[in-house]
């Protein structure tokens, strides 16, 4: 606000006020943002540029590129061809069959249902590394609760060429966590389905297939995608579940930086961890600039 | 590809081909229909012709049956017995997409990832028209509607009215045999519910399209419709033409359901008389038998009701609503009866609350029914 006096503008005592109220708004909301973003920098930021500084150092402290030639070679390279065939299959697997439950679940229209399923995914989402593992080994391992019983009737899976300790076994046990992460993500998307669109479509001429391909596909597109990626970046980065399971005989990505920064294989190979980890950053960092991509089209049509 | 024969021309006031179009209207038969849920009866045998072109609004409180017999109609809601017929063949038994109707629901089934034009032209792409030929005819339709420049704009980008008028547009485009809306105006504000409810009227004019209007606003029912179905607890009360179903109501319910009305005390008369408010006037023609002497509740429009300023009289204002042109008087009268009068405005500044005044009933009743507890409404 201002006020003209003697033909010049002068600014009333209150012109600043405004100004000084966002300004201190902007900053009150910074501060409260602080504690998160401190929490950011220790354990995100630095970590990540530690990381990415150490890939291309040598023991010496001098610059190199063999770390990461070397992390893209041999068993590093089979190591990062299985940890992503690994995520792919598990992730598309789960976020499929997340997905149909959840439509399930929803169209279910069974408010107890509805609650168990949110309530047990959220649990199970969380359930991980040690604890699964022996789950799954309790459960179907060679001695397992479920393999005695399957024996019992004729039927033991290890006759049969089935084995825990393998990539099978491996996407088994990550299907465990990922499809309740799935329908923890896909919930609040598939509750936002009206059902006016499926019978707008149904009475335009289309059929109960082309309702949910021109309609209910596109409409779920973006969140099957942001899960896609969650389980994805899950998936490819789960450690302990993997390396418990396996003992190191599936090359995986996290297993083999897990021995280097131990020093387990070869002492002082911890910058060819690092570069490894840098090809993990490097792999979820294009997962979501894929994701964002996907996003920045839905978002024309999303609110 | 196949293209609809019809071919919509760029007028949008009056498309070349809307004469076509309008002969196109089909006779909708709803014989025997019925339907509950549980134990509910959300419709409980009910008959409808609708002539080809016809347009008719079905009228009810909530959960009366109207959005339920809409949906059979469209093939959305199963009958547990009765058929329809559009056109002399029987759908009851087809799937909605193939019962060639158009919907406009109440509000929010636009399909949010698509642009106005594509919603528009959804159904043309299912029936295979070519890509050019259906943006044409979405284009045009578009235009019908009045949203020619907003085909790019997606559902969010859009008011309310505007979104119904894109759903209208996407509803006609395949060109329906049979239009349905579902309260299509009842999520929008009051100007734009008058504008839109004209709107539809022209539009379905102009097409020619058998049309049937559920709504619970009376006005909007009474000012767009050709006939009015008045229904309640499953059954259709009555089926007429907006001033008779508003000047000669079948029963009670519909008497007091369409427009304002007072239920007065009163006495029948001789030779086909009922005393009400102390004058005696001629009994309704769809009165109940009712033999000479008894007591009965006179139902009594504002409109019929005379109210003079009087110190005598045994009237008190106790409210007063100033509805423009006229105003409402809330009147109370001995032995806890209230009346609603029209008066004008000019009339009503004389008429404010706690002033005594008398009434007197200047038309017959429109219909005389047992003594109740509820005297107006």
């Amino acid at each position: 606000m201002s006020a003209k006096a003697g033909g010049r503008a002068v600014p009333s005592p209150g012109a600043a006020a405004p100004g000084r109220r966002r300004r201190a708004r902007a900053l009150r909301t910074w501060l409260g943002l602080l504690p998160f973003l401190a929490y950011l920098a220790c354990f995100f930021v630095v970590p990540s540029a530690a990381v990415v500084t150490a890939a291309f150092e040598n023991g010496r402290g001098g610059f190199t590129w063999s770390n990461l030639t070397a992390s893209l070679s041999g068993i590093y390279l089979t190591s990062y061809g299985t940890s992503l065939e690994l995520a792919a299959i598990s992730s598309i697997v789960a976020a499929v069959a997340g997905t149909l439950v959840t439509i399930a679940v929803v169209s279910s229209d069974r408010p107890l249902l509805h609650r168990l399923v949110t309530t047990g995914a959220g649990v199970m989402a969380n359930t991980g590394g040690l604890p699964l593992a022996f789950a799954f080994i309790a459960a179907i391992g060679n001695f397992g609760i479920v393999t005695q019983m399957l024996s019992g009737i004729g039927f033991n899976p290890y006759d049969h060429g089935f084995t825990l300790y393998s990539f099978t076994g491996l996407v088994i046990v990550y299907l465990y966590f990922l499809i309740p992460v799935m329908v923890l993500v896909m919930l609040p998307a598939v509750q936002a389905l009206r059902r006016e669109w499926f019978e707008a479509a149904s009475i335009l001429g289309a059929g109960r297939r082309q309702c949910w391909r021109l309609v209910g596909v596109p409409i779920l597109a973006p969140a099957f995608l942001a899960g896609l990626m969650v389980l994805f970046t899950d998936a490819f980065a789960a450690y302990v579940t993997a390396d418990v399971m396996t003992q190191g005989t599936i090359p995986l990505v996290p297993i083999q930086i897990g021995s280097l920064i131990q020093g387990n294989v070869l002492a002082g190979q911890q910058n060819l961890g690092d570069a490894l980890g840098l090809g993990m950053i490097s792999v979820v960092v294009a997962a979501g600039v894929a994701y964002a991509l996907v996003q920045r089209r839905a978002a024309r049509w999303q609110r | 590809m196949t293209e609809p024969a019809v071919v919509l021309a760029r007028d949008p006031v009056r498309p070349a081909a809307a004469d076509a179009v309008a002969r196109r209207g089909v006779r909708v038969e709803v014989a025997g229909c019925e339907r509950r849920f549980g134990r509910i009866v959300a419709l409980g045998g009910v008959d409808l012709t609708i002539e080809p072109g016809e347009l008719i609004a079905l009228l009810g409180p909530s959960g009366c049956g109207k959005t339920t017999l809409l949906r059979a109609l469209a093939g959305l809601e199963e009958l547990d017995a009765g058929t329809i017929r559009l056109g002399g063949i029987d759908v009851t038994a087809l799937a909605p997409n193939r019962r060639q109707v158009g919907m406009v629901f109440q509000a929010y089934s636009l399909f949010p990832n698509l642009t106005a034009l594509a919603n528009v032209s959804f159904g043309l792409r299912l029936r295979g028209v070519a890509s050019a030929a259906r943006r044409r005819r979405a284009g045009e339709l578009l235009e019908l509607v009045g949203l020619g420049a907003h085909g790019d704009r997606f559902p969010h980008q859009l008011s309310g009215g505007q979104q119904q008028r894109v759903a209208l547009a996407r509803a006609i485009a395949v060109e329906p045999r049979v239009l349905l809306l579902d309260e299509p105006l009842s999520a929008l504000d009051a100007k734009v519910r008058t504008q839109l409810r004209d709107e539809i009227r022209r539009i379905q004019l102009t097409l020619g399209i058998t049309t049937l209007y559920v709504t619970h606003d009376q006005d909007e029912a009474l000012s767009v419709a050709d006939r009015v179905g008045v229904m309640d607890q499953g059954r259709l009360q009555q089926l007429a033409s907006p001033h008779i179903v508003y000047e000669r109501p079948a029963n009670a319910f519909v008497a007091e359901f369409v427009g304002s009305v007072s239920r007065l005390p009163a006495t029948v008369g001789p030779n086909g008389t009922v005393e009400v408010l102390g004058r005696r006037l001629p009994l309704p023609p769809s009165a109940a038998p009712a033999a000479p002497g008894d007591r009965v509740d006179a139902l009594v429009r504002p409109e019929t009701v005379a109210v003079r300023r009087d110190a005598n009289g045994l009237g008190l204002v106790v409210g007063r609503a100033f509805l423009g042109a006229v105003s409402r008087l809330d009147v109370a009268l001995p032995g806890e009866v209230r009346l609603i009068a029209t008066v004008t405005s000019i009339e009503a500044t004389t008429l404010g609350p706690g002033v005594a005044v008398s009434a007197e009933v200047t038309a017959p009743p429109l219909f005389v029914t047992a003594p109740s507890s509820a005297r107006s409404r």
